[in-house]
């Protein structure tokens, strides 16, 4: 629908934008606009430099494009469940992800090992889930819920487990971890690949997803091949938040209340709801991580905790005000 | 010529129709079809199984000739509509939106509505005077204006064969003889509809041809006049009836059963 809510996107991309140059600007040591423009121009002091390009910039990139992941895969979950309050990790994808990470973090594993870790324990618990929930009845948003939250606790139970027997010097970089952390995001290329490409395939199916928000029955009806569509959501939802967990570890909250600010701003139409989740996740995270790094300067919060500490309020806001959920 | 919609040995998958006789059906455009049958016979599920949502026990459909199942859901969709005995409102939208996603089948991949898609919205809810409320969140809408918005959502969707699961649900006195009425309209118009409903009189009045559906499966189905058989109706509902006749109507009215 062509309509005046159009014209806000370029409001979210200005806050976007701000949001990434503050992410610059401030930090343990504050920088001033001109040192930046200086260095991305290609002159400024080494230290500057470095400080600049391979500290700030990638992981104020990653930042960005992690919060972008995680609204767009709790957008699509929102829809693939019918369920407003669905998030990317419901489905025990973080669970799966954090038991692989901390596997390899007792077994002293470098970052990369960790990530990977991440990565494939997402995926892993992504198929395990699918397969249960197929079973031998009808595969339905309720029955791959209920699956989901039965893993996710059952991922609980072993994270539980694994911190209790972890030797006291690793257990704080494992907390850090689980309450999601962008100080080891070395590289921002493949969360912004992955957002890229997500976005580009999902770009013309926007009204499907409209249309599947209302029930798979009425959206068969309605000509939308429902099968086929929902498999497409879970893949790339998983895909998605498999990236994030490895590049930040589980940051809750974004996928959450992200879909939902969009959606007050912008109404419900998803071919502009996920580029805004995108955009609005991005700038969020950002935002969080930046305060991350300057609250209690020179050390460094993990950012999950500054997303749960700003979306709790939002969210009980949203939900006090509104009248639909 | 060929029938729009037409049914080969069609069984329902039901555990309960065990009954072995075959539905071998044929749905004229013109024709205004009703299906009776008691609580649990049956008719969701045939009215799921024409819209190609379910499949058969056994048998086939042809759409205008063609195999239902070799037909691409978006093509079904564009000849196919079906409005549902309950609709699901998980997330917030308005009465308009919700009209327009009946233009779904219409458009393409990188269509978006047109202002004529937007305009065939506004009058669908302009018959069913839903316009006032086109800026409404479908949240606040009564049972019986919720009814109406998904009738003007299948509107939008103008297919040639409406599939219609009890349209008068919900509806008061006034609003189910119009919505009959605009159904009725549509069908004159070269159409066709197949409507699950429970009110015999609303049936005998509306409807051009009747199918009986039993619990067990079995079927008859032919011309109004012939259908609106007192004992046959009286076996059908295990209710006995009373016959009257006014200004030309068949007037069905159940007698008590309590001696």
């Amino acid at each position: 629908m062509p309509n005046q809510l159009y014209r806000r996107l370029p409001l979210l991309l200005l806050a976007a934008l701000l949001a990434l140059i503050g992410g610059l600007l401030l930090g343990s040591v504050p920088l001033s606009p001109l040192t930046i423009w200086a260095v991305l121009i290609g002159e400024g002091n080494p230290l500057e430099r470095m400080l600049i390009l391979e500290l700030r910039l990638p992981r104020v990139l990653a930042a960005f494009a992690t919060g972008g992941l995680l609204a767009v895969a709790g957008a699509l979950m929102q829809v693939l469940l019918r369920n407003p309050l669905a998030d990317p990790y419901v489905l025990g994808l973080s669970g799966g992800a954090a038991v692989a990470a901390l596997l390899a973090m007792l077994a002293g594993l470098g970052i990369l090992w960790v990530s990977s870790a991440a990565f494939v324990g997402a995926l892993f618990s992504t198929l395990l889930v699918f397969g249960l929930a197929h079973g031998s009845g009808s595969w339905t948003p309720t029955r791959l819920l209920l699956t989901g939250v039965v893993i996710a606790a059952g991922w609980g139970a072993l994270i539980s487990f694994l911190l209790a027997v972890a030797p006291s010097s690793e257990l704080p970089g494992m907390l850090y971890w689980l309450m999601g952390d962008l100080a080891h995001a070395r590289t921002a290329l493949l969360p912004w690949l992955a957002l890229l490409a997500v976005l580009l395939i999902l770009l013309p199916l926007g009204r499907h997803l409209n249309v599947l928000a209302r029930g798979s029955l009425q959206a068969a009806a309605l000509g939308v091949p429902v099968r086929r569509m929902e498999w497409l959501i879970y893949g790339l939802a998983a895909l998605l938040t498999a990236v994030a967990v490895t590049v930040a570890g589980s940051i809750g909250f974004v996928g959450l209340i992200v879909p939902h600010l969009m959606r007050l701003l912008l109404g419900h139409d998803h071919r502009l709801l996920l580029p805004a989740s995108a955009l609005g996740g991005g700038t969020l995270l950002v935002v969080a991580d930046t305060l991350a790094r300057i609250l209690i300067a020179p050390q460094q919060l993990p950012v999950g905790v500054i997303t749960a500490l700003l979306g709790v309020p939002v969210f009980l806001l949203l939900l006090h005000r509104s009248r639909t959920l | 010529m060929n029938a729009l919609l037409q049914t080969h040995q069609l069984q329902l998958a039901l555990p309960a129709h065990t009954a072995t006789n075959t539905l071998d059906w044929s749905i004229q455009r013109g024709e205004c079809w009703g299906i009776l049958g008691p609580n649990g016979a049956g008719k969701t599920t045939l009215l799921h199984c024409l819209a190609g949502l379910r499949p058969p026990r056994q048998g086939e459909l042809l759409l205008q000739g063609q195999p239902l199942q070799r037909l691409s859901v978006r093509q079904r969709a564009l000849q196919l509509g079906l409005l549902f005995q309950q609709q699901q409102d998980e997330f917030p939208a308005t009465v308009l939106e919700t009209a327009l996603i009946g233009r779904h089948p219409h458009l393409s991949l990188w269509q978006n509505e047109s202002p004529t898609d937007l305009a065939l919205a506004q009058q669908a809810l302009q018959r069913l005077d839903l316009l006032p409320l086109a800026e409404r969140r479908i949240q606040t809408l009564s049972g019986g204006e919720r009814q109406r918005l998904a009738l003007a959502t299948l509107l939008t969707q103008d297919p040639q064969l409406l599939l219609l699961d009890e349209p008068t649900n919900h509806l008061d006195l006034h609003h189910q003889i119009s919505v009959l009425e605009l159904i009725q309209s549509e069908v004159q118009q070269g159409k066709a509809a197949v409507m699950a409903l429970h009110d015999l009189n609303l049936a005998a009045r509306y409807c051009s041809h009747l199918l009986l559906l039993y619990p067990d499966g079995q079927a008859c189905w032919g011309e109004k006049d012939i259908m609106l058989h007192l004992p046959a109706l009286e076996t059908l509902y295990q209710q006995p009836l009373l016959l009257f006749q006014a200004e030309g109507q068949s007037i069905f009215i159940p007698r008590s059963t309590n001696g």
